[in-house]
């Protein structure tokens, strides 16, 4: 098999969109209740916002980056206040404290994390037979730092990237449903979320969210988009 | 999609297709000419290139055995400009802008691990590998050199790795592990020491 074609399959499998929203995948379904009432750390959303260009390439906003990351810490604050959850958002640190760097890696380690759970870990992608089908995944130590400055047992970390058609690549997929009768791809809307326990660095549990719609811009899409982004999140 | 990301997805790439295989612990037969021992289980999968190793995903852990890389070859056949060159352009007598890193077996110590930094950062997305020490040292009880190194690819996530490298037969045998410095190099670095000073290569 030439390596073009399993570059082009590779990333298939990576950006593909299934037919459901959302997929879960998780170590349990409720919170440890070592504390009464446990906390979760809200981590900075690391999300990208870009322009689908009639080639097929995407073109980073970031102006639709500044709106989208604003749209979404609101949206992630109300969905957790309606949860009744125990919660507190990520104060970034100063630039020369020791635990920025740190941090900034752990957010890093999520995003590189997610892309490999998304190509390995969901159905029909081949998968990693040396995790004989457990779900396994994890931070790592370096998480207990993030509870020893903010007493919370949980980090919640989101990734998101959202296209959008434009007006160049919507006369090209017009122009290659009537000329060849074949459907180009258009924006998507790719994240994923995952609840990370302080105190093992475990994931324990990882929502993936992959779509032809949604729309970052948007505070009441994004609303809806982290409503379904973090459906089923334990309590 | 984030064009940053596409140095990783080129790494699950060069995986994509050949299926993993579970690699349980105990003695591994990678090829006629070498074995090692594990104590952990891994996935892994083999092709022209070598053998990959890993445990959470080829992103973020990655043991990579080269063995036996013949005199003029690329670490990686992919990294062959010259061979695999546009036919046409070649037809119109058109020469490639690049000029492949080729092992040489007369490469001293020094320049084999130059050739190794120089074709993975050429991997990962044409970033810097720097070398943070050398040793000499041996596999399989052939004299060679022992690498740490580092680099951070477009991901901004920091890769840390070490390999030892050895010429047995006029060819060259590379084995390194790698994983994100802030967890996966810690965690399996101790098992990585184990499989390398398990390595036996059979000459001839």
């Amino acid at each position: 098999m030439t390596k073009p074609f399993r570059l082009a399959l590779a990333v298939l499998l990576a950006l593909s969109v299934n037919a459901c929203a959302t997929r879960t995948l998780s170590t349990t379904d409720k919170l440890s209740r070592e504390v009464a009432q446990p906390k979760i750390l809200l981590m900075p959303a690391d999300i990208e916002l870009s322009e689908l260009t009639a080639g097929g390439l995407t073109e980073l906003n970031a102006e639709w980056t500044l709106t989208g990351q604003r749209n979404l810490k609101t949206a992630l604050n109300d969905h957790l206040a309606k949860l009744n959850a125990r919660f507190s958002e990520y104060q970034t640190l100063a630039q020369d404290d020791p635990r920025h760097d740190t941090f900034l890696q752990l957010q890093k380690l999520h995003g590189v994390t997610g892309v490999n759970i998304r190509t390995y870990a969901f159905p029909p992608a081949p998968g990693l037979p040396g995790k004989e089908g457990k779900f396994n995944w994890a931070l790592g130590p370096a998480t207990s730092m993030l509870a020893e400055s903010t007493d919370a047992q949980y980090a919640l970390f989101v990734w998101l990237r959202d296209s959008y058609t434009s007006s160049g690549r919507r006369a090209m997929q017009i122009a290659a449903s009537l000329l060849f009768g074949v459907q180009l791809q258009g924006g998507q809307q790719i994240g994923y979320a995952s609840l990370v326990d302080l105190k093992t660095g475990e994931i324990v549990w990882f929502n993936l969210l992959a779509r032809e719609s949604g729309d970052l811009r948007d505070l009441a899409s994004a609303r809806e988009s982290v409503d379904t982004l973090l459906t089923g999140l334990p309590k | 999609m984030t064009r940053r990301l596409l140095p990783l997805l080129l790494l699950i790439a060069l995986s994509a297709c050949e299926s993993w295989q579970k690699i349980s612990p105990g003695a591994v037969k990678l090829s006629d000419k070498a074995e090692v021992v594990t104590s952990q289980t891994w996935s892994g999968q083999g092709d022209r290139d070598g053998f990959v190793w890993t445990q959470d995903g080829p992103g973020i852990d990655t043991f990579f055995f080269h063995l036996g890389i013949k005199d003029g070859k690329t670490l990686f056949e992919s990294q062959d400009v010259e061979k695999n060159h546009n036919f046409i352009l070649k037809l119109m007598n058109r020469q490639p802008d690049q000029i492949s890193f080729r092992f040489s077996k007369t490469m001293t110590e020094w320049e084999i691990v130059e050739f190794f930094t120089t074709s993975w950062g050429k991997l990962a997305g044409d970033v810097p590998v720097k070398v943070e020490a050398m040793a000499p040292s041996s596999l399989d009880g052939h004299p060679g050199i022992r690498f740490q190194y580092s680099y951070t690819p477009k991901d901004e996530l920091r890769r840390r790795g070490f390999g030892i490298a050895a010429v047995v037969d006029d060819k060259l045998y590379l084995v390194h592990y790698l994983g994100s410095a802030i967890y996966h190099f810690d965690k399996n670095k101790a098992e990585a020491e184990k499989v390398i000073a398990s390595l036996k290569i059979k000459k001839g």
